[in-house]
């Protein structure tokens, strides 16, 4: 790290270590463990690929608030140790750190203005958040990042509210810290408006580079328990790489074209949240994905990886063939077909201070998808214990069939430290 | 004499038929009163439970720290909450303690219920009859003004022992009228002359009995007669004792801002400082 980052990180550990009677601290421990069965997916057969096997890992959440100038400054810094046992390399734990929000906020009448590093979060889906254009907060296989990964955007922000509306103006540069410069300069806005029972939002960013996206997002509550909402974006560029299909994929091994579309793209999401008379919370989303391969690419790119395997068991350019695996592998990205349904079932005491989840996420384009089942137990007084186990499904050419992993089993504990 | 007789005895007649018959008129006139004075009494019921309404939210804005004292595996647990309320009709509800749940927040914006939960950043819709803590429901803390969701119907008069105390009162059923009622059915005792809540018997719509609410604690606050402690009696939990207790009761203008979507993640903050 260098000067400007140790800089950040103190200023950020200053706002925390502050006397605890003048503004509140919290700390958070996570410790996890995670055991994964290997799977012989054809995109890493013999795990060539050297994906992890065994992971323990430590987290420490700091997160503190102190009046500052009249506003407030807010530190949530994450600590991070790994240790991770992969087949072909050594064991070893690694440290890292990292400033997940650092930001001062002022009120002043109905105006707010914010200077530094904060999570924005303006989608309103659970699983994918196609509007969330400041801060890419939601992932299906996490929705709520349980282990805190997602880094704050580095923005100024000035916020109007307006009777039932909010206008928000955000200026968010892409900043490279360690060369002390800003990269690229961006420009975002949101209108927010509550008009009972409907929640409706316009989002838009603009980069330097010209690229631009536009979006809307609005919840609705019908009835006691029932919310439903949906999100649509248009950018008008996509970063997905292609496998040029009209290419014969027998004919690469490393270097098989991938292309970039120049085409705008379209983000959709619909859904909805129910909870039930006896608590069961429901929540179900459809998404399309309009950057999602089509059957064609789809079929020369899993055409191209058959090819790669079939040369690695034959001995045949060995070394070749597991470098085009590792690049197929890099382009492996969720979600990388158009069409996806999400479920998620939650009940928070299904046994006394027991609660479960079950996520589940499936790709409609070839039926593959994964599931996720999690209990804790929150009977303790300040720390929570769960299990986490999580299965893909699919057959060897599908999108989740490609999963290196097989069944994944976690355990993990959670503690409150205020 | 016979005639005479007859006379008087027809003219007793008449009288007796013109008192019957003013005694008949005076009866159709006192049912039909009695008829009539159904929906009187109901809009009189109305106008009592406003004012014992407004001896649990007696401002339109105003804030305060509500204290939650339960039972939980044989010993006492504690939790703080923070209450902005705004209008009657909207509330937001600070989660202190325990520190595990501490930044959470509960909004009430007219009938809609939403739970914010800090880490998840995502508000959920919840409705009010879910439990809180103890035997409270969320509803308990978010909604002070029953008027707003229920329709009253005067049922008589009738004492209600709170304590070792017997207060004479007006009984009233309230009907939930609208989906930000936390329950179905509440019989309410308000005593008369001062408007005091004093208990409340609650139902599910099947008609089973699930709490019964004692108003124990009343004080003259900021100079408004204002109930501090509400005792919750939990029929589904073998009778198990909740109290939730308000204090450091503030009354001026919330900001408007306190009760937008929106601003939840900074709000899960800002008001717990």
């Amino acid at each position: 790290m260098n000067i400007v980052k140790n800089a950040i990180l103190l200023s950020g550990i200053f706002i925390i270590l502050q006397p605890y009677n003048c503004f509140p601290i919290s700390i958070k421990v996570i410790g996890e463990y995670e055991k994964s069965g290997e799977r012989d997916s054809i995109l890493n057969p013999d795990n060539l690929l050297n994906r992890t096997v065994e992971r323990g890992e430590g987290v420490i959440l700091l997160e503190g608030i102190r009046e500052i100038l009249g506003g407030e400054g807010v530190a949530v810094l994450r600590g991070d140790a790994q240790y991770l046992k992969a087949p072909y390399s050594s064991s070893d734990t690694e440290y890292q750190g990292q400033i997940n929000e650092l930001y001062y906020q002022r009120d002043v009448n109905n105006w707010t203005i914010t200077l530094g590093r904060k999570k924005l979060r303006l989608g309103v889906g659970y699983s994918w958040s196609p509007t969330d254009i400041i801060t890419r907060i939601r992932e299906a296989s996490d929705p709520e990042d349980r282990l805190y990964h997602v880094e704050g955007t580095d923005l100024i922000k000035l916020s109007r509210i307006k009777g039932n509306g909010q206008y928000d103006l955000i200026y968010f540069p892409k900043v490279i810290l360690e060369e002390k410069r800003l990269d690229q300069n961006r420009f975002g806005f949101r209108y927010y408006h509550y008009m009972e029972p409907v929640d409706l939002s316009l989002v838009g960013k603009l980069e330097e580079s010209g690229r631009w996206a536009a979006g809307i997002n609005g919840s609705l509550t019908r009835g006691e328990a029932l919310e439903l909402h949906g999100e649509y974006l248009y950018n008008t560029a996509s970063d997905t790489l292609y496998p040029a299909y009209k290419e014969n994929p027998k004919q690469f091994y490393l270097y098989f074209p991938y292309y970039r579309k120049n085409i705008g793209s379209h983000n959709l999401l619909i859904g909805g949240q129910y909870t039930m008379k006896n608590y069961w919370n429901i929540t179900l989303e459809y998404l399309y994905n309009s950057e999602g391969y089509s059957q064609d690419e789809w079929d020369a790119y899993i055409e191209h990886i058959r090819f790669l395997n079939q040369s690695y068991r034959e001995g045949e350019n060995y070394g070749l063939a597991i470098s085009g695996l590792k690049s197929a592998a890099s382009v492996y990205r969720l979600p990388l077909r158009d069409h996806y349904f999400f479920a998620r079932l939650y009940k928070e005491n299904i046994f006394t201070s027991i609660s479960l989840e079950w996520l589940n996420f499936i790709g409609l384009s070839d039926m593959s998808g994964f599931q996720i089942i999690q209990i804790q137990y929150t009977g303790f007084e300040k720390y929570n214990i769960y299990l986490r186990l999580q299965k893909p499904w699919g057959g060897a050419s599908t999108e989740f069939g490609l999963i290196p992993e097989d069944f994944k089993g976690i355990i993990g504990i959670f503690i409150f430290i205020g | 004499m016979c005639k005479k007789n007859g006379c008087r005895f027809t003219q007793k007649r008449g009288k007796v038929f013109l008192a019957s018959c003013f005694l008949l008129l005076a009866s159709c006139f006192l049912f039909a009163t009695v008829d009539k004075a159904a929906p009187f009494e109901d809009m009189d019921a109305r106008a009592i439970l406003e004012k014992a309404d407004r001896t649990r939210s007696p401002w339109s804005d105003f804030e305060m720290k509500a204290i939650l004292q339960f039972e939980q595996r044989e010993r006492m647990v504690e939790e703080d909450y923070r209450v902005y309320l705004k209008d009657g009709t909207k509330t937001l509800v600070a989660f202190l303690s325990p520190i595990k749940q501490r930044g959470n927040l509960l909004l009430m914006v007219g009938e809609d219920l939403w739970f914010y939960v800090k880490d998840t950043q995502r508000p959920v819709r919840i409705t009010p009859l879910q439990r809180l803590s103890g035997g409270a429901s969320y509803g308990d803390i978010a909604r002070l003004n029953w008027s707003l969701d229920y329709i009253p119907t005067f049922i008589g008069k009738e004492s209600a022992d709170v304590g070792n105390t017997s207060y004479p009162c007006i009984k009233l059923e309230l009907s939930a009228d609208s989906k930000g009622a936390t329950y179905h059915r509440i019989l309410l005792w308000i005593e008369e002359g001062q408007y005091y809540p004093r208990k409340a018997d609650i139902y599910l719509q099947s008609g089973k009995l699930i709490k019964t609410l004692y108003f124990t604690r009343f004080e003259i606050t900021k100079g408004s007669p204002m109930n501090r402690e509400i005792k919750f009696i939990d029929h589904l939990d073998n009778d198990k004792t909740t109290i939730m207790r308000f204090e450091d009761i503030e009354t001026h203008p919330i900001p408007s801002n306190y009760f937008l979507k929106t601003r939840l993640p900074d709000l899960s903050r800002e008001v717990i400082r």
